[in-house]
């Protein structure tokens, strides 16, 4: 019964936009939550141009609003027993907000917060010398291979980026041993982008839709292989909730990324609604269940898919080395 | 709940502490908050601070003042929620306000598209890179401010050989009518920045190793150069662990022929050795690579390492010490192009291999897609694809130079 050599488990990361969830993801199955914080004194003095995380929009909960919230979170949490991380995982900052970020982190250090997801280096640096505190770097630092994880501050976990291969994931477990690095992470859910996030310079805001979402055309069109007729659109990352997975899946992956070291699967939720985060929780829930009793990778595939996709599915994978041995893309 | 970037609140508990409130409901008359249950509420008028977001000014809006009345209105086991009214026209009006735009706000998502770009597409690059040249309006003074700016020391006017094609027209055609041809491309031959002779070459790529040169082109470039007089800089891109080793051997390489190449000059008593000025990087394990294992001292970082100077369209909305901070220290700047997007798994290839751009993954062997294929977006957001990346136009770098900083690379 399962793959006895390999019973490692690993624990599920959900974003978090607002107090009031928190209780129904634990409940769902949430083994961590990440969120942000934005302090209104940062709002005030910087906008958003200088955004302390990865969702610059203003106009809806993405953000654990108030220093008040956190405070009921922190009960939360005591009372529940999930952890939550704060992400400060701007891509950069000045000298004067990097110090400001440091105060703040203090702050919430005196209030229990010892858990962040950090993107910049100068602030993991700087941060690794305040003790108590965990830090665990963001996949948009840009951590593409293992020297640079082997030459950046000592931090706990490692978010690897959107677009890594379970190959290269598992080279960089590997070699990250003498690094003090104990977990890793890998995306497993939603919002898989076209461009890698460390390289994104577009603001994700209100006013404008992402520049991954701009409509474009091809030049030189005529030149295309494996395109039937009829595959004359793009398949945008889907708003479409009522699919699993519509906008990035990686759970045809989990065998492998078991075996490769992840020790953690991140699903991207902040921001979405409450119940597709909670639908997203228990079938990711589901599929690790699976993956605990299967006998081999292929059984696990079999079984996850039959369950959770009896119908097919997006087909927008994280890990497109896996659709690739189906015949489905010609590298 | 209403997100606590457009309405935040500050709340008065005892006379040393304010804390922020995060605000459920909003009407004209008041609202509805919620507090920890170790903050219990004693003073039924506290004093309150309220920020209304304003999208059109993009400020906040500020409200203080006491609460008429506060009351509890509901308790569960980690929080209070209190029901707060205001008796005050300035509250109702920005409560109002943003009640309004809140609501246009979620009507426009729910009923709007997220995309609402025209489809005015440019036929093709030709196409784009003509109608951003004729665009450009070049000042009267230009010409002047510009020679100030290369005669003064240590200026830096490089151009960018991104690609196998410019490389060749590089080694291919004399200087002078090399430098005609790109701006010719842009029609703006009578450019005064096209008249100065570049006094250094970026080789190489930021974005994609395919693009890289073969070592025999580097050679071939730094001869040439030479002759001009002209440094040369080599640029890497960031290195995936698949390549990570492949980016080595051809780093090892290149520094093999140049020594190799020193050596003959010292056995021929003649020549001047081949030498790259410095490396430009664009990832931690390369930096290292180059610093500790090769010993090398000219490396600096590139545009997607060095992130603060990425963005050339910074346009200093915080106040000015915030501005240059955000500008960092940097000397070098690249234009008029500038990244916006790149990705490690070739969003072109994967779109002229899938139908998709998101359907792509490593690329291991590329015969040049991008010289044949690019992404052309709506014309009103001055953008296009060029290698695995988006990069947007900002051709008012080329009216108002940037004369503040001392090295520029000319990316056209």
């Amino acid at each position: 019964m399962g793959d006895q050599s390999m019973r490692n488990e690993m624990k599920l990361v959900v974003g978090l936009g607002s107090v009031e969830d928190y209780p129904d993801y634990v409940e769902a199955g949430a083994d961590e939550v990440f969120i942000g914080y934005v302090p209104m004194d940062y709002r005030l003095r910087y906008g958003k141009h200088a955004p302390l995380n990865r969702r610059e929009v203003l106009y809806y909960n993405v953000q654990i609003g108030s220093f008040s919230e956190l405070l009921i979170l922190k009960d939360m949490w005591q009372a529940y027993g999930v952890p939550v991380t704060i992400a400060l995982n701007g891509l950069t900052y000045s000298e004067k907000t990097r110090e400001e970020i440091v105060e703040m982190v203090l702050r919430l250090q005196e209030i229990g917060y010892d858990r962040f997801i950090v993107a910049e280096e100068a602030l993991l640096q700087r941060l690794s010398q305040i003790n108590g505190i965990t830090l665990i770097l963001s996949g948009e630092y840009g951590e593409l291979n293992r020297d640079v994880l082997a030459n950046l501050p000592k931090f706990h976990r490692v978010i690897y980026p959107r677009q890594t291969s379970i190959e290269e994931m598992a080279s960089m477990v590997r070699n990250s041993k003498s690094t003090g690095i104990t977990e890793h992470e890998a995306f497993v859910l939603n919002e898989k982008c076209h461009f890698t996030g460390a390289y994104c310079m577009s603001k994700h805001c209100d006013e404008l839709c992402h520049m991954c979402r701009v409509p474009y055309r091809m030049e030189e069109e005529r030149e295309r292989f494996a395109v039937t007729e009829e595959d004359s659109t793009e398949n945008f990352a889907s708003d479409d909730g009522e699919l699993l997975g519509a906008s990035g899946c990686g759970l045809c992956a989990l065998y492998r990324l078991r075996k490769a070291g992840i020790t953690h699967l991140k699903l991207v939720s902040r921001g979405n609604a409450t119940e597709e985060t909670i639908r997203d929780i228990r079938e990711v829930r589901k599929a690790l269940q699976i993956l605990d009793l299967a006998k081999d990778e292929a059984d696990y595939r079999r079984r996850m898919q039959e369950m959770l996709f009896p119908a097919g599915c997006s087909g927008n994978c994280y890990y497109p080395e896996i659709k690739k041995e189906k015949g489905t893309i010609n590298e | 709940m209403i997100p606590f970037a457009i309405l935040g609140g500050s709340l008065r508990i005892n006379h040393e502490q304010s804390i922020e409130i995060r605000i459920l409901e909003l009407s004209s008359d008041g609202f509805t908050f919620r507090l920890p249950l170790a903050l219990e509420l004693s003073d039924s008028h506290p004093e309150v601070s309220l920020w209304f977001y304003d999208k059109k000014s993009e400020q906040y809006r500020n409200w203080k003042g006491r609460l008429t009345e506060c009351v509890k209105m509901d308790v569960n086991r980690f929080w209070i929620d209190y029901q707060a009214r205001i008796r005050d026209t300035a509250f109702a009006e920005l409560a109002s306000s943003l009640s309004r735009e809140y609501l246009c706000y979620i009507d426009w998502k729910q009923n709007g598209a997220d995309v609402d770009y025209s489809e005015n597409f440019p036929a093709n690059r030709v196409e784009c890179f003509q109608n951003w040249g004729g665009r450009v309006t070049i000042p009267d003074d230009l010409d002047r401010k510009l020679q100030n700016w290369y005669s003064a020391k240590k200026t830096t006017l490089a151009y960018a050989l991104e690609t196998p094609a410019r490389v060749k027209r590089f080694l291919t055609m004399e200087e002078e009518d090399f430098r005609r041809s790109i701006w010719e491309e842009y029609r703006l031959t009578e450019h005064p920045l096209s008249k100065l002779r570049p006094n250094a070459l970026f080789l190489g790529n930021s974005y994609c190793r395919h693009l890289l040169p073969t070592t025999d082109a580097v050679l071939d470039v730094l001869r040439k150069a030479t002759t001009y007089g002209m440094r040369v800089y080599l640029v890497l891109p960031p290195a995936s662990e698949s390549d990570l080793d492949l980016m080595k051997r051809y780093i090892v390489n290149i520094l093999a022929q140049l020594h190799t190449h020193m050596q003959e000059n010292r056995i021929n008593e003649g020549g001047s050795p081949l030498s790259v000025d410095g490396w430009m990087v664009n990832d931690a394990g390369i930096l290292a690579f180059l610093t500790k294992d090769q010993k090398l001292e000219s490396v600096q970082k590139g545009p997607l390492m060095c992130k603060s100077y990425r963005d050339s369209r910074i346009q200093h909305l915080v106040d000015g010490n915030e501005a240059e901070g955000l500008m960092h220290s940097s000397q070098q700047i690249w234009f008029p192009f500038y990244q916006m997007n790149t990705g490690t798994f070739c969003p072109l290839a994967a779109k002229v291999q899938t139908n998709s751009r998101g359907y792509g993954g490593r690329v291991t062997q590329c015969d040049g897609i991008c010289a044949r294929n690019a992404f052309l977006y709506p014309r009103e957001v001055d953008s296009i694809g060029r290698f695995n990346s988006l990069f947007g136009w900002n051709g008012r770098m080329l009216e108002d130079l940037p004369l503040h900083e001392n090295e520029w690379v000319i990316n056209l």
